[in-house]
């Protein structure tokens, strides 16, 4: 789901980085909070609503891709009274979202009623910002959303938005990995899509001594970590208990991964720029035979931003390792939905996150792929949803939806951020990937740490 | 000498000419067509509508809100201003130095520095998400006070100000129909600095307003920034705010200070130039 990795470390990107994290810091040394809702502990068993008022408005936080949808509830639902904002939606890392909450919490009121964000936000925003406060996300398992609402959801899907036993989100998409390929390219030159890692290697050499200059990958986006090492059950970020973190870069599948991308890149078959960077499309775009990547490459990268026709574009399942037990793929985001445990206007609130995850009248022509189950069944049968493809690309969602690893955890903190401020500058000065595992997992470590995880790298 | 300051207003007034042109040309245009080519008018009213259109005339509403949060500042800063530099450039007290240099001190400090400890505070007294957790910070101003100060202590015949005592004045009377009336310039240089520097801040809004309806258009700008593809390349389509929308908006945010310097020049040049001459 495409909302929150920006994949191109924009040079504004950093100065606002800094300015969020002195942000948290000013909020965590501000110490008590004038929130007036209160409760003694975290967990959904405290949870008491507010007054109720089912006349309020509510305001919607939503990032620019969701708005269009949005803007269809209100359209659809001309009684409805919403109050819609536009923001970056947790994109690139960004603490944008909690920073303001953890304001309204001290200021006490103001809290927007329904938000669309990224899993990490959950792991904040299902716990106090602070001991007095209540947590931000209503547990919507407790009488607001129907138990078999909940249990439709794709397997797996909404495990970021479980914390203590109860659900705090509804899951918008799921973002499984898949190999993209141009057909046309690949029919072209005779050549085989690959099932395997060692056959996508060997295919990337061969083309890059055969088509100089055309691409099987790039690893230079803040998500290309989760594109090929999740897929690898790599334990980059991988929770063995709510509070202690495994990073273990020198297992052999991280490793694996590493010198595998290392022979791509000196061969010049992978870019070490990412595909959102700035240049890529118009330099680059005509360029790539294959990419590895998230369900919503299709549409977002291919035809959005590559502008590449229509009918040459197709999916492949999930790449396998040689002696790996079950197969596994990487999953590069997927967005939610929180509803506020301070909105007076509850009912109101769930109704809009009902419509927008469930619904077929949305998610059946949604960008990206649904996660509730019957939505994706009616996405897939969508012809606008395919049309653009090659080859029928829904068997291949389908597979890779219920392949995605689950020891790729959902932290405290963003997995983009040591990513691209170690691994991607090391790559763009010409280090190897595997030379530059130890520091990545230092910086994850490091990190962790600083989130109040016990770290362990074995 | 003419080779380098043509080589320096090139490199200065290029991108200020690419900025005015921008939301004349489509998102396309801009990034295919020559920089510096002009689009066409109607295309400035679709860049228009556009950005009316984002959060229902939110950009209006920051506008709205930055003119109330410099302009409430300001007359915070005069008010206190202009009698403490007045004080300290004619009255002899104790720790008159000390004073002095503590004002001198805080005026070379970045305001970024002092952000921390004023968010403490503000967090302390329960302000935050309210009107004064802007204007209360933004009026302290201690390089209004040094410029008032400097004024008085250099430009004011201090003969004018013993025949107004000697004719019966108050301290307050001189104060009020003597040395006011005369600093004017440097009243309008104080409250021209004053009114950019807080219509201009960006950090302290940012950290702590958390709705988006109170922004000030600066913070406003950042919202517009993240969320648009322009600038988030992976935020969706979903928003016709592009390139010249973004271009426009900065041209917005930017007119009320340009009209305001157009029309207080006069006054601000005579202010500047207060003091470099003993009269």
């Amino acid at each position: 789901m495409k909302a929150f990795r920006s994949p191109n470390r924009n040079a504004g990107a950093r100065p606002a980085r800094a300015i969020a994290v002195l942000v948290v810091v000013a909020l965590a040394l501000a110490g008590c909070a004038s929130a007036k809702q209160s409760t003694s502990s975290a967990g959904a068993g405290a949870f008491k609503p507010v007054t109720q008022d089912a006349s309020a408005k509510i305001t919607v936080w939503t990032d620019s891709t969701r708005l269009p949808e949005v803007q269809q509830y209100q359209k659809l639902h001309p009684s409805a009274k919403l109050n819609i904002v536009t923001y970056d939606g947790g994109a690139d890392g960004s603490t944008y979202l909690q920073s303001k909450i953890q304001l309204f919490d001290r200021a006490g009121k103001g809290w927007p009623d329904v938000v669309f964000g990224s899993p990490t936000d959950v792991t904040w925003a299902s716990q106090p910002t602070n001991p007095s406060a209540v947590p931000f996300a209503a547990p919507l398992d407790e009488s607001l959303v129907p138990k078999a609402t909940l249990d439709n959801f794709a397997k797996g899907s909404l495990s970021p938005c479980q914390y203590n036993g109860h659900t705090y989100c509804m899951r918008n998409d799921i973002a499984q990995v898949v190999l993209w390929y141009n057909k046309t390219l690949l029919d072209g030159w005779g050549y085989q899509v690959p099932t395997t890692w060692p056959e996508y290697q060997a295919l990337g050499l061969k083309i890059a001594k055969e088509h100089p200059g055309y691409l099987v990958g790039a690893v230079g986006d803040t998500n290309s970590q989760e594109s090929y090492f999740w897929s690898s059950q790599c334990p980059a970020f991988q929770l063995t208990d709510p509070t202690t973190l495994r990073v273990n870069l020198q297992d052999p599948r991280c490793t694996r991964t590493a010198s595998l991308l290392d022979s791509l890149i000196s061969a010049k078959a992978v870019s070490t720029q990412g595909f959102f960077s700035q240049g890529f499309a118009k330099d680059s775009a005509s360029k790539v035979a294959m990419a590895y990547g998230p369900s919503w490459y299709g549409q977002y990268l291919f035809n959005a931003a590559f502008k590449t026709p229509a009918g040459q574009i197709a999916a492949a399942a999930p790449l396998t390792w040689p002696g790996d037990s079950s197969p596994a793929t990487g999953n590069v985001g997927g967005g939610l939905w929180m509803i506020s445990s301070h909105s007076a206007n509850l009912k109101a609130a769930t109704d809009v996150v009902t419509w927008l995850t469930t619904s077929d009248a949305n998610q059946g022509s949604a960008p990206t792929y649904p996660a509730y189950g019957p939505a994706a069944k009616t996405w897939l049968a969508n012809p606008v949803n395919k049309k653009y493809f090659a080859t029928d690309i829904s068997s291949v969602f389908q597979q890779a939806a219920n392949e995605v690893w689950t020891g790729w955890s959902n932290t405290k903190f963003s997995d983009a951020t040591a990513w691209s401020s170690i691994v991607l500058p090391g790559l763009t000065s010409g280090k190897s990937l595997t030379s530059l595992l130890p520091s990545w997992q230092k910086a994850i470590s490091n990190e962790a740490k600083v989130n109040g995880y016990k770290v362990t790298n074995q | 000498m003419g080779l380098v300051m043509a080589a320096l207003a090139l490199f200065f007034v290029l991108p200020v000419i690419w900025l005015l042109l921008a939301p004349s040309k489509t998102a396309d245009q801009v990034v295919h067509n020559w920089p510096l080519s002009f689009g066409s008018f109607s295309q400035i009213g679709h860049a228009w509508s556009h950005l009316m259109s984002f959060q229902n005339h939110a950009m209006l509403k920051w506008l709205r809100n930055s003119a109330i949060y410099s302009g409430g500042s300001l007359i915070l800063t005069l008010i206190t201003s202009v009698p403490a530099g007045y004080a300290l450039a004619l009255t002899r007290f104790r720790g008159r130095t000390t004073l002095l240099v503590v004002t001198l001190i805080t005026m070379i400090m970045p305001s970024a520095t002092l952000v921390l400890p004023i968010f403490l505070e503000i967090n302390q007294f329960h302000l935050i998400g309210t009107i004064w957790s802007v204007i209360l910070p933004f009026s302290f101003y201690p390089f209004g006070v040094y410029l008032v100060y400097i004024y008085f202590a250099t430009s004011l015949p201090r003969d004018i100000i013993a025949a107004a005592r000697v004719d019966g004045c108050s301290e307050w009377q001189v104060f009020a129909h003597i040395a006011l009336p005369l600093a004017r310039p440097v009243i309008a240089l104080v409250a021209f600095f004053s009114f950019v520097g807080n219509w201009n801040n960006f950090f302290l809004p940012y950290l702590v307003l958390p709705n988006s309806d109170q922004f000030p258009v600066q913070v406003g700008l950042n919202q517009l920034l993240s969320s648009t593809p322009s600038f988030n390349p992976v935020a969706g389509a979903g928003l016709n705010i592009t390139i010249p929308e973004l271009a426009l908006a900065i041209i917005v945010a930017i007119l009320p200070v340009l009209v305001l310097f157009l029309f207080s020049q006069r006054a601000l040049v005579s202010g500047m130039l207060a003091g470099s001459t003993k009269g």
